[in-house]
């Protein structure tokens, strides 16, 4: 089975525009041909929970600060799919290679 | 049929179940794997469970703050929120509110499938919100026209049907041309849109993004951050005016000071366990709804939470939700100052989301001084409507200290009203 890549969405409670860049990002890692799980959350869950990588938007971004070993995006806005893409398209290409895909 | 009504009467009956098995649909529909649907329903039942938890924790922290005022001061305090009478109330209607979200989906959708408005044509997305939505509707309902079982369902899915067809629609034209007609408001704040407009425009101001605002702004875009931050103060407001004495013989002895700022993170870690149980059904069930509207009704706008807003404008929402928060505060203290026996908190949700949302269409339309009027309007609109639609719902929460508040509940309210009267006429209401 191939491996999964995790990705946590933030938004300020973690149920409202974080579970809208849920969905869009279900449909880039598609794209991509990456197999993900995306978890909706707010600031300070996201950062106890263990990802490959953190989307988030530029407004929570000082929130969430940096996260050991894991990258932390940035969107202007959530409901922007190319604006998303483009931000993950680097991390995402890394984890294809790391995981030889 | 006695393995069909164990069934129905003795397991879904529990409200977590229920839940498990709605979410279960949810996944199914979105023709998840077996693995992740699994997953998805386990995590519902197990959220909801969660949650319940989190109303013994934050009502143990509430009660004790709201006897205190009512032995001391013999008002009757109130706190306008969200999850918190969620949870409450998800106690009581466990099965009936879920129930009537879905009916209230499929409602809205025949709605906006057969309204010919143009700007009818949206689909209400923000979940926590419409759980909220169907929640209040039940209790207006029972109140009004003393509605039980069946009846009530039906009732609260007609009411929130309409409030999700006709609140983005009245968003529509302040959406529009700030959003490029992508996407628009889903909320309890759609009065945020025009306050911040035309009161907002009165003002003409330079942009709140041109000034320098000081970083530690930045600590209130939490939400669990600021209400551990502004609960312990309100505690303690409350315990001075109260004086030690009156603290003492609620609290486990200790020092009262420290006592009424540890209820007060108490009452944050409680919403912020509520939180995270809703959250865990809402990640279950809106991709599903979402799924199903793009297929039924392509080409609608999906109506959202208000922070994809505040993009437009980051400066301009944290102006609102102080000034929100501030003009609340007095509201609070002029109701203490003249007697009034029903006192309205600063809802921290309201100041927090209202305020900030008010603040960036006040910041469009008339800068960082439209800002400011935008929010302090708005906190004036969340505490009447709160005032106005208290008694419909003083029964069933009390004790708790809670409501349900919501600044577009002031459109609603008139309705209720009405049909209060009418429920009063015919000798229905409870």
């Amino acid at each position: 089975m191939a491996k999964k890549m995790k990705i946590v969405t933030v938004c300020g409670c973690g149920l409202g525009s974080s579970l809208m860049a849920k969905t869009s990002i279900e449909k880039i890692m598609k794209e991509f041909g990456v197999t993900a799980s995306i978890e909706a959350s707010d600031a300070g869950t996201a950062k106890g929970y263990p990802s490959d990588l953190v989307v988030t938007t530029t407004m929570l971004k000082p929130r969430v600060g940096e996260i050991p070993g894991t990258p932390v995006v940035a969107v202007k806005s959530f409901m922007n799919v190319d604006e998303l893409r483009e931000v993950m398209r680097p991390h995402v290409e890394e984890f294809k290679k790391k995981n030889n895909m | 049929m006695t393995v069909i009504n164990f069934l129905i009467n003795e397991v879904f009956v529990e409200a977590p179940v229920f839940l498990g098995l709605v979410a279960l649909i949810g996944l199914l529909l979105q023709k998840k794997s077996g693995a992740e649907v699994l997953e998805g329903t386990i995590k519902t039942i197990v959220g909801m469970i969660i949650l319940n938890s989190g109303i013994g924790v934050f009502l143990g922290s509430l009660s004790p703050l709201t006897t205190l005022l009512n032995n001391s001061f013999g008002i009757t305090g109130v706190l306008p929120d969200c999850f918190g009478p969620y949870g409450v109330a998800m106690q009581t209607y466990g099965v009936e509110i879920p129930m009537a979200f879905v009916l209230a989906f499929v409602l809205h959708l025949l709605l906006v499938r057969i309204l010919p408005f143009k700007n009818t044509k949206n689909v209400f997305l923000t979940g926590h919100i419409m759980l909220f939505n169907a929640s209040i509707m039940l209790l207006v309902g029972r109140s009004a026209l003393g509605l039980t079982g069946g009846a009530q369902i039906a009732f609260s899915a007609v009411m929130t049907a309409l409030f999700w067809t006709f609140m983005p629609a009245i968003a529509r034209p302040f959406t529009d041309p700030v959003t490029d007609k992508r996407f628009t408001l889903g909320h309890l704040q759609t009065l945020d849109l025009p306050v911040g407009k035309w009161f907002g425009g009165l003002a003409k101001s330079k942009r709140a993004d041109e000034l320098e605002l000081p970083g530690i702004f930045n600590l209130f875009s939490d939400y669990t951050v600021l209400l551990c931050v502004l609960m312990p103060v309100m505690y303690i407001i409350i315990g001075l005016t109260a004086g030690k004495a009156a603290v003492d013989s609620i609290s486990d002895g200790g020092n009262w000071i420290v006592w009424l700022i540890m209820q007060g993170i108490t009452f944050a870690a409680g919403i912020a366990i509520v939180l995270y149980g809703v959250r865990m059904f809402l990640a279950a069930m809106i991709p599903a709804f979402e799924g199903i509207s793009k297929k039924l009704l392509p080409g609608t706008q999906p109506a959202l939470d208000s922070p994809v807003f505040f993009q437009y404008s980051p400066a301009g929402s944290m102006l609102g939700f102080v000034s929100c928060f501030v003009t609340m505060v007095i509201f609070t203290l002029v109701q203490v100052a003249i007697g009034s026996p029903v006192v309205i908190f600063p809802g921290p949700i309201f100041f927090f989301f209202d305020g900030a949302l008010a603040g960036v269409f006040g910041d469009i339309h008339g800068g960082w001084v439209g800002a400011i009027i935008a929010g302090a309007v708005i906190a004036i609109v969340i505490n009447v409507a709160a005032l106005v639609t208290y008694p419909f719902q003083a029964e069933f929460f009390a004790g708790t200290g809670l409501m349900f508040g919501g600044g577009d509940y002031l459109i609603w309210a008139p309705i209720f009203w009405l049909l209060k009267f009418i429920g009063g006429a015919l000798g229905l209401a409870a």
